[in-house]
């Protein structure tokens, strides 16, 4: 459980990555939506955890 | 158009007033039943409201006309919220949800002033929440008073309209009107952001935009390429700290944890809400990258205009619309506004109530608790309201700085769940304390940069405020956190 929630937190760090303009810049150089996917994607992986955390908290209720 | 927007407000408003109306018969007595629904309500009503209550008017006005002058940063700044959120509602949010319906939770206020020991922690918690959340209501109830200006039917109309609707869906039923009309609210917003968003991409086809040429549009624009990350790291952190712990911090928010009637609910309301709020920010940030686009390869005037004034995107955008569409349109804005409205001035008068009135009277009577909940909501609506009509300068921008103003709550609520069982003795002190410093650094940041700055400018290290404000509230409460010594025990 302390895992998932460090892999969370982490995750949520990540959205700030992309201030860094050498990160953004190589995201939009790899594809012009690669900043667009980068966030999407990290939205679903938080989504994804969140839903792993809240399953281990509510006892695997569906 | 005015006569179309009246008849499809007019539909919207006895069909709100039906549902409200309805909900009555689930309504039992006491503030348990009028503020939180006895902790009854179901998955797909919790998601809902959950939702509606969360994105304001700002998501179709505001985020577009972000996300049509600074591109897809807002895109960035809107998920980060919605991925913490859930993220919480997962965490945080169940113990929350267990606990408010084991020690009878009603307010937010009122789990602070328990899991610390102090009555004084409510009612410090409910005067931050006058002091932040009446802007944002009035906020609200200018963006409804400014659709009506805009198709001419009289600003102080739409205030009043706006201001009527709450305090009638409010007052049927309580929670449960309020919750069951998010929900049909909450219906309209998404349907007709889908529906905006289907004829804004039959408008570049008819302009024969294909998706390359968009790219092209918004990678090559007068602003610079919009699929990177244009704003400054100021503003980007300024901006989404205190969204990153909405869901701690806010009452409408946090109150709506106590609703679900039990796990399987809570779980539906989570997935729901995720879904929910997925869709529409990526609905909302493409809708303003798609106008971009779309005016800047037709008409470079128009889009000058527009990037002098962002919050005319979404009024001009509709404006090319078929009019029932944009009234479609500017009606689920006005639900919007409502919806995020009636949930405030709900939870705030919740709080006036439990932890104002019920905690501080000698001998509290239900019927009194009424006659207070009545007058908290009327009050909070005269403030919120009377603020709107006189259009008192910065209401938006108070609006915005007030989130910031609820980020001390976000380590208060944290440490208090963790330390729920066995709290340090005095630590109410450590909270006030908390709080007080958090609001100096704000009002400090505010006299140095001005209301519209406060949270986007440095203020000490090239950060801006928010940081500072969460970082020393929270220094402020390690004592609690690294106690070993002897507990008063919850």
């Amino acid at each position: 459980m302390r895992m998932v929630i460090l892999m969370a937190i982490v995750i949520v760090t990540l959205f700030y990555l992309p201030i860094s303009r050498w990160f953004s810049d190589t995201m939009v150089n790899i594809h012009s939506l690669g900043l667009t996917l980068y966030w999407v994607i990290l939205t679903l992986l938080s989504i994804v955890i969140g839903f792993k955390i809240l399953g281990k908290m509510m006892g695997g209720v569906r | 158009m005015r006569e179309l927007y009246i008849v499809v407000l007019a539909l919207f408003f006895v069909i709100g007033s039906i549902i409200a109306w309805l909900s009555r018969r689930y309504l039992g007595k006491g503030s348990r039943e009028f503020f939180v629904g006895g902790y009854r309500v179901g998955g797909f009503i919790s998601a809902m409201t959950y939702a509606a209550t969360t994105y304001s008017a700002f998501m179709m006005v505001g985020l577009v006309g972000l996300s049509f002058t600074g591109g897809v940063a807002a895109l960035g700044f809107e998920l980060v919220y919605l991925a913490s959120t859930v993220i919480i509602l997962g965490s945080i949010g169940p113990i929350i949800w267990y606990e408010a319906r084991k020690r009878g939770w009603v307010s937010p206020s009122e789990m602070l002033s328990e899991l610390y020991g102090s009555k004084y922690v409510g009612i410090v918690v409910a005067l931050v929440y006058l002091f932040t959340l009446v802007p944002y209501t009035a906020a609200q109830l200018k963006g409804v008073g400014e659709i009506f200006g805009s198709i001419g039917l009289g600003y102080e109309y739409g205030v009043l309209f706006a201001s009527i609707a709450i305090v009638f869906w409010i007052i049927v039923a309580g929670l449960w009107s309020v919750a069951t009309t998010d929900a049909f609210q909450g219906l309209w917003m998404l349907g007709s952001s889908i529906a905006v968003t289907v004829w804004a991409v039959s408008l570049l086809q008819s302009s024969s935009i294909d998706f390359d040429t968009l790219i092209k549009a918004l990678s090559g624009s007068s602003s610079g390429n919009l699929l990177t990350f244009t704003w400054t790291p100021q503003m980007f952190l300024g901006l989404t700290i205190p969204w990153v712990f909405f869901a701690l911090t806010n009452p409408q928010v946090v109150q709506r944890l106590y609703i679900p009637k039990d796990r399987k609910a809570y779980v539906r309301m989570v997935r729901y809400f995720a879904l929910y709020g997925f869709i529409y920010t990526i609905i909302c940030v493409f809708l303003g990258m798609i106008f971009r686009a779309y005016v800047s390869l037709n008409s470079a005037d128009v889009e000058s205009m527009l990037l002098r004034n962002r919050d005319l995107v979404t009024p001009f955008m509709l404006r090319s619309a078929p009019p029932p569409l944009a009234a479609t349109a500017y009606v689920g804005i006005t639900a919007a506004a409502i919806s995020t409205a009636n949930s405030i001035v709900l939870s705030v008068a919740s709080s006036v109530v439990r932890d104002l009135y019920e905690k501080l009277a000698t001998e509290p009577s239900e019927r009194i608790s009424k006659m207070v909940s009545i007058a908290s909501i009327f009050l909070l609506l005269a403030l919120a309201s009377g603020a709107a009509i006189m259009r008192l300068g910065y209401i938006v921008e108070l609006s915005v700085v007030s989130s910031a103003g609820l980020l001390p709550l976000a380590p208060i609520t944290m440490l208090g769940l963790l330390r729920r069982t066995a709290m340090k003795k005095c630590s109410h002190l450590y909270t006030v304390a908390s709080i007080i410093i958090g609001e100096s650094i704000l009002i400090t940041a505010i006299g140095i940069h001005g209301v519209s700055k406060a949270l986007t400018s440095p203020l000490f290290l090239h950060l801006p405020s928010p940081i500072w404000i969460l970082l020393a509230s929270t220094a402020i409460m390690v004592p609690i956190l690294v106690d070993r010594k002897e507990r008063r025990r919850n």
